[in-house]
């Protein structure tokens, strides 16, 4: 009975680690701030991570199918720059978004059909969407000259993207919809079967490159919706402004729980850790931590996730 | 169908080449610089092998406040005669070390040095001084123990701090404040530039002791939404307790602004920061940004080319020739270049 109870605790540590220290940093910053769980603080927290969140959703996506997409980082500063310039241009403001999600789509589509094309796993999903990422980061920054942008945005759903609550109702919205598509639907089983064995999925007559064209699709759609919400929250944008979301992303998704490795994830998880990492920076913040031990904590709670995640997937075997 | 898709890809890579290649040269003499600044362009000219060449090696190639700064190099260049080319050094000491030993062997006549941080510099320092080639540093200061090796056309980032300094001290006298607080957002935490400012800062506000900076360093690596995000964390920690917020930079000051605004705090706060964007003249104009402090990334390209020109002429040269600084209030926006 014991060592059921023993196994089960330590089954719940391993599976929820890093939930459990977070815990643990929300009750200390608490007490010693108590401004930490004033509810405008925890909007906030939620608004801070729902761009990275946006993206990191998409990139479980590709994640789960055994790939990790290194563009998005490049298509959140492009379509920022582009979505910017036609407001600017005085381009009607929903028109400019459609802009910005057509671009992200497009280049999702470019990178998954190149993808497909060579029939590539991750290694080369992992080298082709670096090479996407150079050339998009340099699109970025031929119609922007380089520089800063600050945008002319008028009243209207642009502006209304990156006000108020507006991003986290989309962060929501985009996390419920692929909650739902990933685990309720066939979409969501085929993408865990090519994960875990793409070969097999091939013999048993799932159409494997179109499925794997459309997961870059959803993680380039949602980067460019990602791009249009950071700009229009802070007005402007910069062609440099998405450097390092790829990696952001990516470790909202690990830090949530899913598996590196793919063939299994979830949106729910991959929420959490894009919550806690916002908690964590959050709370340091607020703790008066310099961002040099920040950086630190951030990367040690990475390496943690992983570390659990390994030592979980032992236990259970 | 593979071989299909392998050689469209080839088709359209060769096509693209192709009509890149005719775009530049028919484009080239219309081109404005700031546009050709964004590349790694080389501007060839047609008058042969008696046009000097100039090599430059830019730390901060995408950098908004990088732009400005080598188009200027570019415009500059050309209108003395000169041919240009630069690439980037993505900040990396020993990628630059390598682009100047390419370049030598290449035969250009003149290099310019953009570091990415002081600390770096000795070796590349040692490497253009023994090619005997006339050479310039820019924009950041070379490591003191070989800074008098160098001919160097900079601001001294320490003096735009305490520009900063002062207008902050201003800022109190003028408010009548007993004591007075501030939310500072820094740039990147390893940047000679960030550490300079806040030397500078600190040594004028070090005699107003009811000055005080309440937060610890916190970097928003010269990123709005990073600025944002630790002005929002900042206004939930100290709220009411925020008497003036100050950024080391016009990208910052944007964010800075989002949170202040969102926060309902605008009016409430003054706000400072650094820099010559277009926003902060907008804001400035507005009277919601109190003042900023000049650093022109025009004038000091165009100075890096002007004093090169001399070296290479073999004229004397200052050894360090400072790009100007000051405070910059509404009253005053006519009279610096905005970008």
């Amino acid at each position: 009975m014991s060592t059921t109870l023993k196994s089960r605790a330590k089954n719940l540590v391993l599976s929820n680690g890093i939930l459990l220290a977070i815990i643990v940093l929300i009750i200390v910053t608490g007490i010693i701030e108590p401004n930490f769980f004033a509810w405008k603080n925890m909007v906030n927290i939620l608004r801070q991570v729902s761009v990275n969140g946006i993206v990191a959703c998409g990139m479980t996506v590709c994640i789960m199918s055994g790939c990790y997409d290194l563009s998005v980082g490049s298509i959140v500063s492009m379509t920022g720059v582009f979505a910017i310039l036609a407001i600017n241009a005085g381009i009607n403001d929903v028109l400019c978004i459609f802009i910005g999600l057509g671009i992200g789509l497009l280049a999702g589509i470019f990178n998954g059909s190149l993808i497909a094309a060579i029939n590539g796993r991750g290694g080369e999903a992992f080298i082709i969407t670096y090479g996407t990422q150079t050339v998009l980061a340099a699109v970025a920054l031929f119609p922007s000259k380089g520089l800063f942008i600050a945008g002319r945005v008028p009243d209207g759903l642009f502006k209304l993207l990156g006000t108020n609550n507006m991003p986290i109702y989309c962060f929501l919205f985009v996390a419920i919809i692929l909650h739902f598509i990933l685990s309720k639907t066939q979409y969501g089983r085929k993408l865990c079967f090519i994960g875990n064995n793409m070969d097999a999925a091939k013999m048993s007559g799932i159409r494997v490159k179109l499925n794997r064209i459309s997961y870059f699709a959803i993680s380039g759609l949602l980067a460019g919706l990602a791009g249009i919400i950071l700009c229009s929250r802070v007005t402007s944008s910069n062609p440099t402004a998405g450097l390092n979301y790829e990696m952001n992303a990516i470790a909202a998704v690990v830090v949530g729980g899913n598996s590196a490795s793919g063939g299994s994830g979830s949106i729910v998880r991959t929420v959490i850790g894009a919550i806690v990492i916002g908690i964590m920076g959050n709370a340091l913040n607020i703790l008066g931590f310099s961002t040099n031990y920040q950086l630190i904590v951030k990367g040690l709670l990475i390496i943690l996730a992983v570390a659990l995640d390994i030592l979980s997937k032992r236990v259970k075997s | 169908m593979k071989k299909i898709i392998a050689l469209l890809l080839v088709i359209v890579l060769a096509l693209s080449l192709v009509a890149c290649g005719s775009k530049e040269s028919a484009s080239a003499d219309n081109q404005p610089a700031a546009e050709t600044s964004t590349n790694q362009t080389t501007e060839t000219s047609t008058e042969g092998s008696t046009t000097k060449r100039i090599f430059m090696s830019a730390a901060y190639y995408t950098a908004p406040y990088g732009s400005p700064l080598m188009a200027a190099v570019e415009e500059k260049a050309k209108a003395l005669g000169y041919e240009i080319q630069i690439v980037d050094g993505e900040a990396n000491a020993d990628k630059q070390l390598t682009q100047f030993k390419t370049a030598v062997a290449d035969g250009f006549d003149a290099l310019i040095y953009w570091p990415g941080d002081s600390a770096s510099t000795p070796p590349v320092v040692e490497y253009l001084n023994s090619t005997g080639l006339p050479w310039v540093d820019i924009n950041t200061l070379p490591d003191d123990s070989i800074i008098d090796q160098c001919t160097v056309i900079a601001s001294n980032e320490v003096q735009i701090g305490r520009e900063l300094g002062k207008l902050i001290v201003q800022y109190y006298e003028e408010n009548s404040f007993e004591e007075m607080n501030i939310a500072y957002v820094e740039g990147d935490s390893g940047s000679s530039y960030t550490i300079h400012l806040t030397e500078g800062i600190n040594e004028v506000l070090a005699d107003y002791p009811n000055i005080k900076i309440l937060n610890e360093p916190m970097y928003a690596n010269f990123d709005p939404a990073q600025a944002m995000t630790i002005t929002e964390d900042l206004i939930t920690k100290f709220g009411d307790e925020i008497d003036l917020v100050v950024t080391q930079d016009g990208g910052m000051f944007q964010g800075a602004y989002n949170a202040i605004m969102s926060a309902g705090k605008l009016g409430e706060y003054g706000i400072i920061c650094q820099g010559q964007d277009l926003i902060v003249k907008e804001k400035l104009l507005s009277g919601e940004l109190y003042a900023s402090v000049a650093q022109d990334p025009f004038q000091e390209g165009s100075l890096a080319v002007e004093v090169l020109d001399k070296l290479i002429k073999g004229e004397a040269v200052d050894a360090w020739t400072y790009t100007p600084t000051g405070p910059i209030f509404a009253a005053d926006i006519d009279n610096y270049s905005w970008f």
